[in-house]
């Protein structure tokens, strides 16, 4: 494996432990809070501004998307050193969809203290990464695991990194469609599904509005998606 | 395989069964899986019957003939003692019918299964491992081997476990039953990739609308640490060697009781 030591600035007022006393699930922004090494409370958005934090309803509960900048925000306020080991754990190849894996492990500004060392995972690929950072998948890997490193050592259980939610929603929303649902339309759904052409395409379309009355929200959802979704994949091959 | 077991553990290895076991109830984990001692022989029907439904599901998928039915016909472990023929033979047919009706509403829905979950029906049925326990971050040995079946493994690679049940599994199942987060760590050790999700495939046996149900969780490198971390609890407690009861909701049914009256106590 290969390893480097990345040399960065050196945190201002280095002065954090991992926090002991977690908040509760769905807690309010105003409420959250982490421990200093000094034993001193930060309040969380003493550190941050609106601009660094968004709120989503994770199944029932309030979580948080914090933005990197934010994320660097936090480690600066609470010490979290800027030096850190970067670990490469997978390189890309075919087999594993240009997958790539590092582990990145964090200080805090006590280094002797075991409790403040982390060390965490993060990946990238061509599936969880989009635009021109596919290019970079091991600088977006180590910015996820930093991320991911930085929230768990000051305990903030319900916060998640903005490049955690590259497309994912989409996938967990989709597969709402029952069975019975989806026995109904999958005529319909081959259709789009194995479309070669546009002109296909646009039979299926067709076919689909005449029976568009039929069709519940759901199933008129699931093949919305699809259908503009091979549009764009015909489009794209053409 | 493992060069450094770590002679302090009371097992060499562990499975996504005997975590589950070790979760349930500490004193049965030490009499099956330390002492390994088994009971005397019960019939296993349901047993029986949920390898039966994998069998045909592992025969579909390698385009063979089903073979439910001979592999459920086992007398010698699904017959009670004292069972006159014909009442076998009754309880037989009425199994051989669900069953039967189980794997055609599981094979009915490949394409549901294929378009609304992305699960191929390409890949690989029964792929044992046996590996290295370590900390996928910093490749740490815990002293122990990692060792399983995945029911099926899709070329996408995606891990299917295939189920039967009376009733639906819960949302919670995916997170908490040792083998969603066992075998995604197994195969990310194993593979050095991280499998694309973990998917219970539960075939219901008294269904009111779906026949079959799907949990499924995309998995990200998070919930690889996330799953070494539940197992390395697992290890530290083991070290303990405190063999005690478990409290849960399963306790007066535990078999622990029936080892110790049988075996002794720890």
């Amino acid at each position: 494996m290969a390893r480097k030591r990345k040399n960065k600035e050196q945190a201002e007022e280095p002065k954090v432990q991992r926090v002991e006393e977690r908040e509760t699930e769905g807690s309010p922004l105003s409420d959250i809070k982490f421990k200093a090494l000094d034993g001193q409370t930060v309040q969380l958005m003493d550190v941050l501004d609106e601009s660094h934090i968004m709120a989503f309803d994770g199944h029932g509960v309030t979580k948080y998307k914090v933005s990197y900048p934010g994320v660097k925000a936090l480690a600066r306020a609470a010490g979290i050193k800027a030096n850190y080991y970067v670990d490469v754990r997978c390189t890309p190849s075919l087999e594993n969809k240009m997958t790539t894996i590092v582990s990145v492990t964090l200080y805090s500004a006590a280094e002797k203290d075991s409790n403040a060392v982390i060390t965490k995972l993060g990946e990238a690929s061509d599936e969880n990464t989009k635009g021109i950072a596919k290019l970079y998948k091991a600088t977006m890997a180590e910015k996820r695991a930093y991320v991911r490193g930085v929230l768990e050592l000051l305990g903030l259980d319900n916060m998640y990194g903005e490049d955690e939610f590259s497309g994912d929603e989409e996938k967990t929303a989709e597969p709402e469609l029952s069975s019975t649902d989806y026995q109904a339309i999958s005529k319909y759904a081959d259709a789009i599904l194995k479309a070669k052409t546009s002109d296909e395409l646009e039979e299926a379309g067709e076919e689909i509005k005449e029976v568009a009355d039929e069709l519940n929200a759901t199933q008129t959802s699931f093949l919305r998606r699809h259908y503009s979704k091979r549009d764009g994949e015909l489009s794209a091959g053409f | 395989m493992n060069s450094a077991l770590d002679s302090s553990l009371p097992v060499q290895k562990l499975t996504a069964s005997s975590i589950k076991d070790f979760e349930a109830c500490p004193l049965l984990f030490y009499y099956k899986h330390v002492y390994r001692v088994r009971l005397p022989f019960e019939r296993q029907m349901a047993l029986v019957f949920g390898s039966a439904v994998h069998k045909g599901v592992e025969d579909f998928y390698n385009g063979k003939p089903n073979t439910f039915l001979e592999d459920f016909k086992r007398k010698d472990i699904t017959k009670k003692e004292d069972q006159p023929e014909a009442d076998f033979l009754q309880e037989f047919a009425e199994h051989k019918e669900l069953g039967t009706k189980l794997l055609t509403d599981f094979v009915d829905r490949q394409s549901w299964l294929e378009h609304v979950y992305g699960i191929s029906p390409r890949g690989v049925s029964e792929q044992k491992f046996e590996i290295e326990a370590k900390n996928p971050s910093t490749d740490e040995p815990l002293g122990l081997n990692l060792k399983g079946t995945y029911d099926r493994i899709t070329s996408t690679g995606g891990i299917l476990e295939f189920k039967t049940s009376k009733k639906p599994y819960k949302k919670d199942d995916l997170e908490e039953k040792p083998q969603s987060w066992f075998y995604p760590l197994s195969f990310f050790l194993e593979r050095h990739a991280i499998p694309e999700s973990f998917s219970y495939i539960v075939l219901l046996k008294q269904r009111k609308k779906e026949p079959v149900q799907v949990l499924q969780k995309k998995l990200t490198s998070d919930d690889i640490d996330m799953a070494f971390r539940k197992l390395k609890g697992v290890v530290m407690q083991l070290k303990m060697r405190n063999w005690v009861r478990g409290n849960g909701r399963f306790e007066d049914n535990c078999d622990c009781q029936r080892f110790v009256k049988l075996f002794g106590r720890v």
